[in-house]
């Protein structure tokens, strides 16, 4: 295990083989060596430069340099001047045993020309001249001991870098340049054969971890908030690196510098893969780097690092090495707790294995345990492995929850379209609604408007009647006044024409003359009749008006209407008896008994009788009148009817009240189609004039329709009968 | 003698009178005096209140009405208290009642029935006069 040698060479101080020395050189008994070989190591003389007098023998090398092979700062110094020069060495053989076939091992950092008893034995690589080197490292692999040499053995090394380090650049002086063993030739081919390593796997391993480092580099590019994935990334990249940076030393021929470079790159890679687990394990376990972890990488990158290039032989380094180690330690187990605590087992894996690699490491460091790099190679496999898995995990375990969302949110999205067009529906079927009552309601509000309007037309009708009436009143009262002196002068005046037509008489003038003064004293008296009789015209007109506008105190009061009625037609017959003494009539009461008291305004309904009593007994007596130049008898009748008129009955009366019916009827006149229709007018009168005012039924349709909300009705017949008829609602 | 006192804004009524009773200011049954108002009629029988027997008033004139000086006749001239009526145009409830209520002895409305007036003149209670 080439590997394993390499490592141990660097942080292993393992104890050599004695071997006996003489004085000035070794004493090799070739038949006796030990299995694992003699390292020749002491003894050397070294000699910066290149002179190949310098291979004989013979040559006196007492003022050289002593060099021991395994402790490089006895030549590096002297040898860095020039990158080339030459170690000699004296050994004593035991020939006897020269059947015994024994090897000579070499590894080394450069290339050399070997010498023995100044003959050119073997080279390693190829020197061309000053820093034109071919490296080549044999790597032990077995070289014939030359034979037959004799008792003493002077071999002479040329051995040359590739070039001279400038002064500035560091180079590592703690490991050898080149190391010699002998060794049983047998056990050194076998030995050499075992440690062959298949560089496949190292090159195949190599590749792999690469090409998926720079997958998950890739990956992270697409999708940069998965810090984790170029951090692993990296950590593969780097990783898979180690391999092949280290087969540069275990298998390939590097040179003195060149291995300082990869042992540097060697550090530093791996001190990179270590932060980067610490970043992976920080950022999956807490979600964030710590300003504790962040210092921790400064100090192991940065500050280790050139501690490491310039002081590594310094036991304050090692110190600090050790220390640093140590908290590198604590925080992966602290990050794995935390892991444990919040279940995050795959972290936890990978903390506790890194863990325990630096531990065994950092042990190994004070050789309280072998370390191997085995175990290094496990824990980067562990890590591997492990973060592949978490990946996988996590990846998975993200898709289904995002397929869950994506469900979750598309059934949300459904169902909200769902309540979207319910809530639409509901808007359409309350807007109809609305828009109904809204057409209801302007109806109603339509309705109420025009009656309003009715009402408020009506008002004003009534206000204006009011005033009318008042107006008219006033209008009447002061006629009154100039009326009374038309008439009463009038009368005066014909009076006064009487008188004058007395003392006419009584003058002696002649007769034709008396006859001529006579005739203008009788048209004088006429004209004053005249006057007269206009006058109480007007006035008759005025008394009508002001009993028209006269306005009722308007209260119903419950009135017998049987006695009331009796009571209007006395006064109408009685009231008519006393102007024409000559007037008569029979008078035929129907009344029923069950109608008892109605709610009524008494004075106006009275009114209204009366003058239907007076229109009667004025018929009849006109007919009477005419009779009495034709022929036949004659009976003047008139005749009253009251009824109480049911609901249910009568459908006639197109009202769904009780009626009060109260009929007068004559056998009078009658009444023509013509006159039929303007009966009801005011101021209508079929009347010779002074004789009516024209008012009366006028009057009592306004008060039946108007104020008792009822009907007046005629039924008639021309020059036989007329009937009129009263219907009133009987009020609660 | 009746020295009758009337009482009404509008002249005419004088003529009126004075034509309708010809007869009996011939024979020198009655004497009639006019007033123009109120307050003339006021001042006059301030003066002759022992001679007015009778006094006839109209209601609705300038001034003072008739209603008033009823009411200051029957409350200032109380020996003798003349007989007052009142002749109106405005024979409604209202200044009928109101005219009684003031102690009008009675009511006539216009066109004035001469006729009628003469019968209730008749029918006055006589006092002893002592210009008859």
């Amino acid at each position: 295990m080439k590997i394993l040698k390499i490592f141990c060479l660097f942080f292993l101080f393992t104890s050599t083989a004695s071997v006996a020395q003489k004085v000035g050189g070794y004493f090799l008994q070739l038949n006796n060596l030990p299995a694992d070989g003699i390292v020749i190591d002491k003894g050397w003389k070294f000699h910066a430069g290149d002179d190949t007098a310098w291979a004989s023998p013979t040559f006196d090398d007492s003022q050289w340099q002593s060099a021991d092979l395994s402790k490089p700062k006895t030549y590096f110094s002297e040898f860095n001047k020039q990158a080339i020069g030459w170690f000699r060495i004296k050994v004593y053989v035991d020939s006897s045993t020269s059947n015994n076939q024994a090897a000579i091992l070499l590894t080394q950092l450069g290339a050399s020309d070997w010498y023995v008893n100044g003959q050119r034995f073997i080279q390693f690589g190829r020197i061309i001249g000053p820093s034109k080197v071919q490296n080549y490292n044999p790597h032990e692999k077995p070289i014939l001991f030359p034979g037959n040499l004799g008792d003493s053995v002077l071999i002479a090394v040329r051995f040359a870098s590739t070039y001279l380090p400038k002064p500035w650049m560091f180079t590592k002086t703690n490991f050898p340049a080149l190391t010699v063993k002998v060794a049983p030739w047998m056990n050194a081919l076998s030995s050499y054969k075992a440690a062959l390593v298949d560089p496949r796997m190292d090159i195949g391993y190599s590749f792999m971890s690469v090409g998926l480092g720079f997958l998950f580099i890739l990956l992270y590019s697409f999708y940069p908030q998965q810090k984790i994935h170029l951090l692993f990334g990296a950590f593969c990249f780097f990783a898979g690196t180690i391999p092949a940076i280290s087969s540069q030393i275990t298998e390939g021929s590097v040179d003195v510098n060149g291995f300082s470079w990869i042992t540097v790159a060697l550090n530093l890679n791996g001190k990179i893969a270590g932060v980067l687990i610490l970043s992976i394990l920080a950022l999956e376990i807490t979600n964030k780097i710590s300003y504790f972890d962040w210092a921790l990488i400064f100090l192991i990158m940065v500050v280790d690092t050139i501690l490491y290039i310039y002081f590594d032989e310094s036991s304050a380094y090692l110190v600090f090495n050790a220390g640093l180690r140590s908290l590198f330690i604590l925080e992966l187990l602290r990050l794995c707790i935390l892991a444990i605590i919040r279940g995050n087992y795959m972290m936890a894996v990978v903390a506790i294995s890194s863990a325990f690699m630096n531990t065994a490491f950092t042990l190994s460091l004070y050789n309280i345990i072998q370390f191997t790099p085995f175990y290094s190679f496990l824990n980067n496999f562990i890590d591997f492995v492990t973060i592949s898995i978490y990946l996988a995990i996590n990846y998975a375990r993200n898709s289904r929850y995002l397929g869950l969302q994506l469900a979750e949110i598309q059934k949300l999205s459904k169902e909200n379209l769902e309540k979207e067009k319910e809530k639409q529906q509901i808007l359409a079927t309350q807007n109809q609604m609305l828009e109904e009552q809204v057409s209801e309601r302007t109806y109603e509000l339509n309705r109420s408007l025009k009656e309003l309007q009715e009402t408020q037309s009506q008002l004003i009708q009534s206000e204006k009647m009011a005033s009318l009436g008042e107006l008219t009143a006033g209008i009447a009262h002061e006629i009154q006044n100039p009326l009374n002196f038309v008439n009463n002068f009038s009368e005066v005046s014909m009076e006064l024409a009487d008188e004058l037509k007395e003392e006419l008489g009584k003058i002696n003038i002649d007769p034709k003359d008396k006859e001529n003064l006579e005739g203008i004293t009788n048209d004088l008296i006429q004209n004053q009749e005249k006057i007269n009789h206009h006058g109480k015209r007007a006035d008759g007109i005025v008394k009508g008006m002001l009993h028209h506008s006269r306005t009722s105190t308007g209260q119903k009061e419950l009135t017998d209407i049987n006695l009331l009625a009796d009571e209007y037609l006395r006064l109408s017959f009685h009231g008519l008896r006393a102007k024409d003494k000559t007037f008569n009539a029979t008078l035929t009461t129907n009344f029923d008994e069950q109608i008892g008291k109605v709610k009524i305004v008494p004075q106006d309904i009275g009114r209204v009788l009366l003058n239907l009593f007076n229109n009667a007994f004025y018929s009849v007596t006109e007919k009477k009148e005419e009779k009495t130049h034709s022929q036949g008898s004659y009976e003047p009748t008139v005749i009253v009817t009251t009824r109480y008129l049911r609901a249910n009955e009568n459908a006639a009366t197109g009202t769904k009240k009780d009626m009060v019916e109260i009929k007068v009827r004559d056998n009078g006149m009658g009444i023509s189609q013509s006159v039929r229709d303007k009966i009801f007018q005011p101021f209508f009168t079929t009347k010779p004039t002074g004789k009516g005012t024209g008012l009366g039924l006028s009057l009592s349709y306004d008060i039946i329709v108007k104020e008792h909300e009822g009907q007046l009705m005629l039924d008639t017949r021309e020059n036989e009968f007329a009937e009129f008829i009263i219907r009133i609602p009987v009020l609660p | 003698m009746m020295k009758i006192l009337v009482v009404d804004d509008e002249r005419d009524m004088e003529t009126l009178f004075e034509q309708r009773f010809r007869k009996e200011i011939r024979n020198h049954e009655m004497e009639f005096v006019f007033s123009y108002s109120g307050e003339e009629a006021l001042t006059f029988l301030e003066g002759h209140l022992s001679e007015v027997v009778l006094i006839l008033s109209d209601i609705n004139m300038p001034g003072i009405s008739g209603l008033d000086l009823l009411q200051r006749i029957k409350i200032k001239f109380k020996t003798p208290p003349p007989i007052v009526m009142m002749i109106t145009a405005y024979g409604d409830a209202d200044n009928y009642s109101q005219a009684m209520r003031l102690g009008a002895d009675d009511f006539l409305t216009k066109p004035l029935d001469f006729n009628l007036l003469k019968q209730k003149l008749k029918n006055l209670p006589h006092d002893e006069n002592p210009g008859s």
